[in-house]
């Protein structure tokens, strides 16, 4: 095994193959940070030249570029609230207001460390857990992973903004919007309204866009001003805080990422689920976060990054081991090993265990290397947030037009875009908050495969299942205290009210 | 109050029809199909039900409603983010809109010239109608045609529409 591991090592050191895991990481980060244009893309416009590579070189191209667009992301997610793609969608929640706060440079700083940091722990997490996962995975059935969304989304509702009933019911709204489409076990188109361009459903690159980018470029422009509204603070100083927020919060990140690489391990749940799962924790579990979350609290962009990042150890589990991808881009990836001659399965865990090895230590250098680039310029990316929103509105406008065009090349993706924009902003004006509608939206057509098939098998006596009964209580037991916290506070405060009046 | 609850309240009240449609329309599907519409319209049902009537409860009984309700940041906290003064105010909302004109027009622009005309042409009036020096505008405006052009054109090939105006002329 050992051998293998320094073979793997020194296959990637080799000056070819870690020139092509440098140009992987340059178009990565360059081309991801384009909202719209996700590491799919970026994978698939690179296949091509992948072909005539050997084996090392095209492992070090494919995976780089992927292993570090989650880091690229959080940059537009932070600068403008603008996700950069589905994994960057939490980092806006404190990303962006510590950029409106004067501090893009901290927020980069903590987003790339924690980024590199849960990059390292999932690869290792990957490398630990090859032997003993499988039986893990086996544990839950297809009720508990209904149970399991169904208890992320609650956790997400519950616990955004003020108003539990409100966050609860816009993951509602999410799952219905979920349903346009085509269903896809039975091939009938629901809610659709004889519209071709909505039997694909409504695309989540232009409907995200339109939710959060679009209200948060209306205000920017309302206020006629830069995105930070105060003089950007020393941004060496700030950089250098955000790494050493990092290590403040490093159990934070520890947490984070096994959050991430769980949800990795998951087939079907992706970086989208990640973020969302790994702030809903943090919220729920660090000191004091109820007040200061979505307020431009680090803690926040560090959990996210943490979680995205480790989340690719995770999810290269089952792609690699039983040769199921857990999402379209690994089945992408897992298209271009067996291009270029690497069957994922059994294979790749016996007689070419030095290509696993090369993939998890692509993993950790790629990681480390890109968030060290992306720290190098942060200066330069943090002096963004000080444009003018008369520059800055119309370009990014433009851009994210584009984006959601490159969602699926089709023009209706532009009026999904505008459509959300009006719910977004409407939303945000009644109060109503956009995350969990989101994360409804992404993990709706989940549910409802998790459901069926439940039913499909134990009808609806797969309530009764243990496993669904524990993950019910918790989900009742997330809604249920904050409100009794909230009733409890408002006792407080009416005995305070009526002992002053009396005195 | 009739003006001040549909202001206030349209956005829950479109929401709790929502689900309702949800209920309906799904009722003549198959079990299959039906199943999880069907549950997901009814706990939407309910809880934006619950929370339309809290809302024009609060409206009606407005003074009777204890302060501190208002007041509470909520246990929640703040997870997304809350609208500000400014925008609240007559300047805010007719700036609010005329940003849904700046994206409408956009729409407008791509549709009529494709997306290599249409989105720096946007982003070139967008600038003009701010007073930006035309010495900011010109690289701005060829700085995002280069990458509409170079960057999602040939190098991803994204096959963007023409416009029908260019249609029209033959281009």
């Amino acid at each position: 095994m050992l051998e293998a591991a320094l073979e793997g090592l020194l296959g990637i050191l080799h000056w070819k193959a870690f020139l092509m895991m440098m140009i992987g990481i340059v178009v990565s980060s360059t081309l991801v940070a384009m909202p719209g244009i996700g590491s799919k893309t970026a994978i698939a416009m690179m296949l091509p030249f992948a072909f005539v590579l050997n084996q090392y070189e095209a492992v070090a191209l494919i995976v780089s570029i992927w292993a570090v667009s989650n880091t690229a992301n959080s940059i537009t997610s932070i600068l403008f609230s603008v996700p950069g793609g589905a994994g960057s969608q939490a980092t806006i929640m404190d990303g962006y207001p510590m950029a409106q706060n004067g501090e893009a440079a901290r927020a980069l700083g903590a987003a790339f460390t924690a980024s590199a940091i849960g990059g390292v722990i999932g690869a290792f997490v990957l490398l630990l857990a090859i032997p003993i996962i499988r039986p893990l995975v086996l544990i839950f059935g297809p009720p508990e992973f209904f149970m399991l969304v169904m208890l992320g989304v609650a956790m997400v509702g519950a616990l955004s903004g003020k108003n539990i009933v409100k966050g609860v019911a816009a993951g509602a709204i999410g799952f219905a919007i979920s349903m346009i489409g085509i269903q896809g076990q039975t091939g009938f188109p629901r809610f659709t309204f004889d519209q071709i361009y909505l039997f694909d459903g409504i695309g989540l690159i232009p409907m995200t866009i339109g939710l959060f980018a679009i209200p948060e470029l209306i205000f920017l422009a309302s206020q006629k001003s830069t995105v930070s509204k105060v003089p950007l603070y020393n941004l060496k100083e700030g950089r250098a805080q955000g790494v050493r927020d990092c290590w403040d919060n490093k159990w934070l990140i520890v947490r984070s990422s096994f959050i991430g690489v769980w949800v990795g391990v998951i087939p079907g749940l992706g970086s989208a689920v990640a973020d969302w799962f790994a702030y809903g924790s943090a919220l729920q579990t660090c000191k004091g976060a109820r007040e200061t979350f979505g307020k431009g609290d680090v803690r926040g962009v560090i959990a996210v990054d943490a979680a995205t990042n480790a989340k690719e150890g995770g999810s290269l589990i089952p792609t690699l081991a039983f040769g199921i991808p857990g999402s379209s881009t690994l089945a992408l990836i897992f298209g271009g090993l067996v291009m270029v001659g690497i069957t994922p399965g059994r294979e790749i865990l016996t007689t070419r265990l030095d290509i696993t090895f090369s993939i998890i230590w692509l993993l950790i250098i790629a990681s480390v290397l890109t968030s060290v680039v992306c720290l190098l310029f942060t200066r330069q990316l943090a002096m963004a947030t000080r444009v003018r929103s008369s520059i800055l509105v119309p370009i990014i406008l433009g851009m994210a037009a584009v984006g959601s065009f490159a969602n699926s090349n089709l023009t209706e993706d532009l009026v999904v875009m505008a459509v959300f924009g009006v719910i977004g902003y409407f939303m945000r004006a009644s109060d109503w908050p956009r995350p969990p509608l989101l994360l409804g939206m992404v993990l709706g057509p989940l549910a409802e495969n998790f459901l069926w098939t439940s039913y499909q098998i134990f009808g609806f006596e797969f309530l009764l299942r243990p496993g669904v009964i524990t993950l019910g209580t918790v989900m009742t037991l997330i809604i249920a205290y904050p409100i009794y916290q909230k009733k409890k506070a408002e006792k407080i405060q009416r005995i305070i009210k009526s002992n002053g009046k009396s005195s | 109050m009739f003006i001040k609850i549909i202001k206030n309240h349209a956005l829950t009240a479109i929401f709790c029809g929502l689900f309702f449609y949800l209920i309906y329309e799904s009722i003549g599907f198959s079990i299959q199909a039906r199943l999880f519409p069907l549950i997901i319209g009814i706990v939407g049902a309910v809880l934006t039900g619950i929370q339309l009537v809290r809302e024009l409860r609060s409206t009606l009984f407005a003074s009777s409603e204890p302060e501190i309700i208002k007041d509470d940041p909520g246990p929640g906290g703040d997870s997304d983010f809350a609208i500000t003064e400014s925008e609240l105010t007559l300047e805010g909302r007719l700036r609010a809109l005329e940003q849904f004109g700046w994206v409408a027009g956009l729409l407008l622009s791509i549709w009529l010239f494709g997306f290599y005309v249409g989105v720096p042409l946007l982003v070139g009036l967008y600038m003009l109608r701010e007073k930006e020096k035309l010495k900011v505008v010109i690289p701005a405006v060829a700085g995002v045609a280069l990458v509409v052009w170079g960057v999602f054109h040939k190098l991803i090939s994204l096959p963007f529409p023409e416009g029908i105006v260019f249609n029209a002329l033959g281009f």
